[in-house]
């Protein structure tokens, strides 16, 4: 049985008196977090682009050449 | 036959197709775990009679801090596995460890300082424990800094090895700290061998929410792990093969 420990939404935006606190903290999670995955993917689609680009200067496939 | 298992571990080509599965696995056991334990955590779980809802901290900062070290571990793993064997799938794996433990290292100092405000009254004091993680963030960015000095990736992967190994001995004093000296920071909140001090309405929330770090944590690996593969075998043929294929 889920029992909701807030009345509203803006006592769960205050909980009261320590809302700055946590939530400050959990933004700051979605922050890391989000930006971790946002630079692995991006790392990783650069790679394949630059491999790409190396690819195309050396002329197409290694057979072609 | 354990020995093939291990043997396939030094085929770039191997990890990088297998870690494409796992990690979509990984993200989307995250996503779920994290969504419920968070939700659960901030507004379903009952308020703590002594720290109000500050304690709600618990549910963010007991994982990262669980994970800053558990990454260290792995990267000490990967470092002995490095030196032993000099398998390039370990360099690899340093790597990406040494960038997500970093990370989840400071959201673990930072999150414990805020909470430590309506709690202790103050940001920060050197007490062991959070002494022994401000080292632990300096280790992970010195490797860091080690690798990115060093032109020759072959050298610079043995001296983040042989670094990331002589700083592990930090792991057992960060562990033991609450227990050697009189700290201002509490005991573990959750332990393998004794029944936890608060009730289960608070602690499986928690216990969901390591396990959902931990699942994100293993996305960030094997996906940072997959491109630089990519990049250091760039003049393989299967490479060569995949990325055409992205056309």
């Amino acid at each position: 049985m889920i029992e909701w420990q807030f009345e509203s939404l803006a006592a769960l935006i205050a909980m009261a008196p320590h809302g700055p606190f946590v939530w400050s903290v959990y933004g700051l999670g979605a922050l890391v977090l989000g930006g971790l995955t946002w630079h692995v993917r991006h790392a990783h689609q650069h790679a394949i682009t630059r491999i790409q680009r190396q690819f195309e200067r050396e002329g197409g496939h290694e057979s072609e050449t | 036959m354990a020995w093939r298992w291990f043997h396939q571990w030094g085929s770039p080509r191997w990890f990088y197709e297998r870690a494409s599965r796992w990690q979509a696995w990984a993200g989307w056991i995250a996503v779920i775990l994290l969504a419920v334990g968070t939700v659960w955590g901030l507004a379903i779980a009952p308020v703590d009679y002594q720290q109000g809802h500050s304690y709600r901290i618990i549910y963010l900062h007991v994982p990262v801090s669980f994970l800053a070290q558990a990454l260290y571990l792995a990267m000490a793993i990967a470092a002995a596995v490095l030196l032993v064997w000099r398998m390039k799938l370990a360099d690899v794996a340093m790597q990406s460890l040494a960038i997500v433990g970093f990370a989840f290292c400071v959201l673990a100092l930072a999150s414990g300082a805020i909470w430590g405000k309506p709690t202790w009254g103050t940001y920060w004091v050197w007490d062991a424990r959070l002494t022994s993680m401000l080292i632990l963030a300096f280790l992970y960015l010195g490797i860091i800094g080690l690798r990115s000095a060093m032109l020759d990736p072959n050298t610079a992967g043995k001296a983040c090895a042989i670094l990331a190994l002589v700083g592990a001995i930090n792991l057992p004093i960060i562990k033991y700290s609450v227990e050697w000296w009189n700290t201002l920071h509490q005991p573990a909140s959750l332990t393998l061998t004794e029944k936890p001090a608060m009730p289960a309405s608070m602690w499986v929330p928690l216990l969901i929410n390591i396990c959902g770090y931990y699942a994100a944590a293993a996305y960030l690996v094997f996906a940072s792990m997959r491109g630089l593969v990519l990049h250091r075998e760039r003049r393989a043929q299967w490479v060569r093969e995949l990325v055409g294929a992205h056309d």
